[in-house]
């Protein structure tokens, strides 16, 4: 796992929001390069196909430089971005659902060479995509912002207003009802 | 905000207890987290700045503007809040002005405010529209009576007008027709239904 730290910590980010406010698209931009790859990966976990990630990755930033006014300054403005990323991902996943899930073929594990593990694998994250997605809120919501959008306990608590032993309480109370179709999916 | 490693205390127990199950959870999703390490195309970020481009500037919560404000704008939002809360205490004032003449108005002379302020939370009230239009007609030439008939009246008696839709025949009614078409509308409603 590496450890990189995607975030700059050299720029403030309310010295980023106030310059998109006064009209320095610039700044928005220096804002998509430091985020677009947490972003990215955040909607892909959710969506597990690189396009529809790169789709909703990108309408993410847009929504996100429209209310960007809105933005108050609590929690990291990539937590902030990232909440905004995980919602639409849950969305478009939502509209989706109808078409049938992911085709192996269309499976970021469908590139190994060995077929069978590719469709282990295929089917493994199909599972675990699929229990996340399953979830309530704001279980669902806690989950992905820990593991998809990689944010620290206190910065979700941050972001989403909620004391951290709350959030603390959803993350595992999601990982027990996560557990239990993960396991009812491997009886059937 | 920096990139954090799993710590299965995050989902210890209050008393520090730990459950293997959840634990394994959070193993299968730090491993799906990791097959999914990838990098966006080449070029996304330009794609965001085009879309981006077509958008027009982003706008600033009121809120949010008179409470960022470096050392020098200090004033000039104080004055814009000032002029905000001047605005908004004198439109109060003066819709309670207002609201205070127009209730005065039935009192002291006029019939016409009355007529276009009773009328409006009647048909509200009763959904059906029949019932605002029967007794217009009927009565419609005297400017003095419909004011007191849609403010008591109407009140109990559309329930019955609206079934006289279907009868538009009484046509030739006269003045005392209000109390005499509630009976044929029943009977024709309950012919048809």
């Amino acid at each position: 796992m590496a450890e990189v730290p995607w975030h700059d910590p050299g720029v403030d980010d309310r010295e980023i929001v106030q310059a998109v406010l006064d009209g320095d698209r610039d700044a928005f931009r220096h804002l998509v390069e430091r985020e677009q790859v947490a972003v990215y990966r955040a909607c892909l976990r959710v969506l597990g196909r690189p396009h529809d990630a790169e789709d909703v990755a990108q309408e993410s930033f847009v929504i996100a430089y429209r209310s960007l006014g809105s933005y108050r300054g609590e929690g990291p403005l990539g937590g902030w971005l990232m909440r905004i990323a995980t919602r639409q991902a849950f969305r478009r996943l939502g509209r989706r659902r109808d078409a049938a899930e992911i085709s192996a073929a269309e499976t970021l594990a469908a590139r190994d060479a060995d077929p069978l593990a590719a469709s282990l694998a295929g089917e493994r994250q199909r599972a675990v995509r699929t229990a996340v997605a399953a979830l309530p809120e704001p279980y669902r919501e806690t989950v992905a912002l820990r593991f998809f959008g990689d944010l620290a306990l206190e910065e979700i608590s941050r972001i989403t207003r909620r004391p951290v032993n709350t959030v603390k309480t959803h993350l595992r109370r999601g990982l027990q009802r996560m557990r239990a179709q993960l396991d009812g999916e491997v009886r059937a | 905000v920096t990139r954090r490693p799993f710590d299965p205390d995050e989902i210890g127990a209050r008393d520090g207890a730990r459950d293997p199950e959840l634990e394994r959870t959070a193993a299968e999703l730090i491993s799906y987290r990791d097959l999914t390490a990838e990098l966006p195309a080449a070029g996304f970020a330009d794609r965001v700045m085009a879309a981006v481009e077509r958008e027009p500037a982003p706008g600033r919560g009121l809120l949010a503007w008179l409470r960022g404000a470096t050392a020098w704008q200090q004033p000039l939002r104080a004055a814009a809040l000032a002029a905000v809360v001047v605005l908004a205490v004198g439109g109060a004032l003066v819709a309670g002005e207002i609201s205070g003449i127009i209730r005065q108005g039935p009192t002291g002379s006029s019939a016409s405010p009355v007529v276009t302020l009773t009328p409006s939370p009647v048909p509200s009230a009763e959904p059906t529209e029949p019932a605002s239009e029967t007794p217009e007609p009927s009565e419609s030439p005297g400017t003095l009576e419909p004011s007191p008939s849609p403010t008591s009246e109407p009140t109990e008696r559309p329930t019955e007008t609206p079934r006289a839709t279907p009868s538009p025949r009484p046509s030739g009614s006269g003045g005392e027709h209000e109390t005499q078409t509630p009976q044929p509308s029943p009977s024709s409603s309950g012919s048809d239904g």
